[in-house]
């Protein structure tokens, strides 16, 4: 695997040329965003209060980062959409690594500060601007809660990996055929989900059907119990820990076996 | 150098494009790549280029394998493709985003070439017509000084004093270390610069020599008759008259006409390589 700082670098700042203007209005469009969701959340205010809900903040951050982030990673790899360009970029002199890595670091890490960069400076800015203007209160950005921020965070870290790799597999219209694409593993993810909820509680259905309320099946031991309970709530980092790394590596592969 | 080894290679099961391809290119010689349409002359180039994989054999550029697509070998390597992608830069935004990834670029052999072309230097490449855009294209691979120069079709677009120009570029800037594939049909103008002729017919390299090989060979004959001698191995009819190839054992001199032979090998292939 060749692995050149300058020549990451160069890809980087070939990239940077090609695409300021983009990189701009991308810019200018989540902090656009930023200020119309901040207004949105206000929609959440209860009756007799002006309070708004402290999820607001969150909404704010989830959807910039998720949804924005998810967009931005099913299109990065835009030099592939038709032959010519993916001709450039494949025999662009740079290792495959090197141009997989440089769309690793816009949409994971460089995208995550900017996000939150925007957030942190947009949020008390719009909160305070449209809490004045509409006459509600936001909670504080010292007063969000950072526990779900850092879910937010993994969500991203999680659903980014599978979305990057599936960008390599589509060359035209990435987007619509990635989300195609997640609706089935969502659907195939609920039936092995079902068929396994079926199978542990199964002394809670009649035929297909939940016939009492789910509680782990009174066959399995306590301490099934306790380690089932441990595990579902550990899976996401054990995923992050073990799954992301082994997408990213399955990417790298995609991206060494591209051609024409 | 540049090898190829038992090349196979299809688009599609069933449809074979090369079986046992064996070619190899030395430095120092202008290939010129010929072949009917469809045979193959673009997919070898982007055998060598490492976009395609060979199905089985192997294609080595220097000590690389193309399929490898190390960076050591893509920097020696540019490829203009028929179609190619100029993004929405200026020359001199494009020469900033793409010359730092080739070593041995010069900036000054870029900008005397742009200056040769007639390259508008304010415009964006991509608003620029069909024609200065591939001189653009051609201005950037020629300054990139790489090893392997692959040109598919660089004349096609080209209007005629650019033609010229680009046979006088190529030839004045051609070193002794490098190798230069160029495809092409329109083999008139670029038949004073090809040193080397190799004709792609069915899977296979058919022909594969050098332009003087050829002279001493076949000699060229012009006449204003059809009417060739009994050992005429092909003779076509050309502005003005016709041509003849005939077996050339005196070694008379006589100009090489690329596409006559290109026609005989085609249509009298038996016949020619026993010359050879």
């Amino acid at each position: 695997m060749d692995f050149s700082i300058t020549r990451l670098f160069n890809l980087i700042k070939k990239d940077f040329i090609i695409s300021r203007k983009f990189l701009l209005l991308l810019i200018v469009s989540l902090v656009a965003v930023c200020a119309l969701l901040v207004f949105f959340t206000s929609d959440g205010v209860p009756m007799n209060s002006n309070q708004v809900p402290p999820d607001a903040g969150e909404i704010v951050f989830g959807v910039l980062l998720i949804i924005g982030g998810s967009v931005i990673t099913a299109t990065i790899f835009r030099e592939f959409r038709n032959p010519p360009e993916r001709l450039k970029f494949l025999s662009l002199p740079a290792s495959n690594f090197e141009k997989v890595f440089s769309k690793w670091l816009y949409t994971l890490p460089f995208y995550f500060l900017v996000v939150c960069v925007i957030f942190i400076v947009g949020y008390p800015l719009f909160s305070s601007l449209i809490g004045s203007w509409i006459d509600v209160e936001y909670v504080h950005l010292q007063e969000l809660r950072p526990k779900y921020f850092g879910y937010l965070g993994l969500s991203y870290f999680l659903i980014h990996s599978g979305i990057f790799m599936f960008s390599l597999f589509y060359n035209r219209f990435p987007l619509p055929k990635i989300i195609v694409t997640g609706f089935f593993l969502a659907i195939a993810g609920f039936a092995v989900i079902a068929l396994l909820t079926r199978i542990i509680f199964y002394d809670h259905f009649q035929g297909f059907f939940r016939g009492t309320e789910l509680m782990f099946s009174k066959q399995l031991s306590n301490d099934f119990q306790i380690w089932m309970e441990m595990f579902l709530v550990k899976l996401p980092y054990r995923f992050a820990m073990i799954g992301v790394p082994f997408i990213w590596l399955i990417s790298y592969f995609k991206m060494k076996e591209k051609e024409l | 150098m540049i090898a190829i080894k038992d090349l196979y290679f299809s688009y599609k099961k069933n449809q074979p494009l090369f079986q046992g391809l064996d070619l190899e290119l030395q430095p120092g010689k202008i290939y010129g790549l010929l072949g009917k349409n469809g045979t193959g002359k673009s997919t070898l180039l982007k055998l060598i280029n490492g976009v395609l994989f060979p199905n089985a054999g192997q294609v080595g550029v220097a000590d690389y394998i193309s399929k490898d697509r190390r960076p050591g070998m893509l920097e020696q390597i540019f490829f203009l493709s028929e179609e190619y992608h100029l993004p929405s830069l200026t020359p001199e935004d494009y020469v900033k985003a793409y010359s730092p990834f080739y070593p041995k670029f010069d900036r000054s052999k870029f900008e005397e070439i742009i200056n040769i072309f007639e390259v508008p230097r304010g415009r964006k490449l991509s608003n620029l017509s069909l024609g200065q855009k591939k001189k653009s294209a051609i201005a950037f691979g020629l300054a990139t000084n790489c090893k392997y120069l692959l040109f598919d079709e660089p004349t096609n677009g080209l209007d005629i004093p650019s033609k010229s120009q680009f046979r006088k570029v190529i030839a004045t800037g051609f070193r002794e270390d490098q190798v230069v594939i160029i495809s092409t049909h329109q083999i008139r103008d670029l038949s004073n610069l090809i040193e080397s002729v190799i004709i792609i017919e069915d899977g296979k390299i058919i022909f594969s020599k050098d332009v003087f090989e050829v002279e001493e060979k076949i000699l060229f004959t012009k006449s204003l008759s059809s009417d060739a001698k009994s050992d005429c191995l092909y003779s076509e009819m050309v502005t003005g008259g016709y041509v003849h190839l005939l077996p050339n054992p005196e070694k008379e001199p006589s100009e090489v006409e690329l596409e006559a032979l290109f026609n005989a090998i085609i249509y009298n292939k038996e016949l020619v390589q026993k010359l050879f």
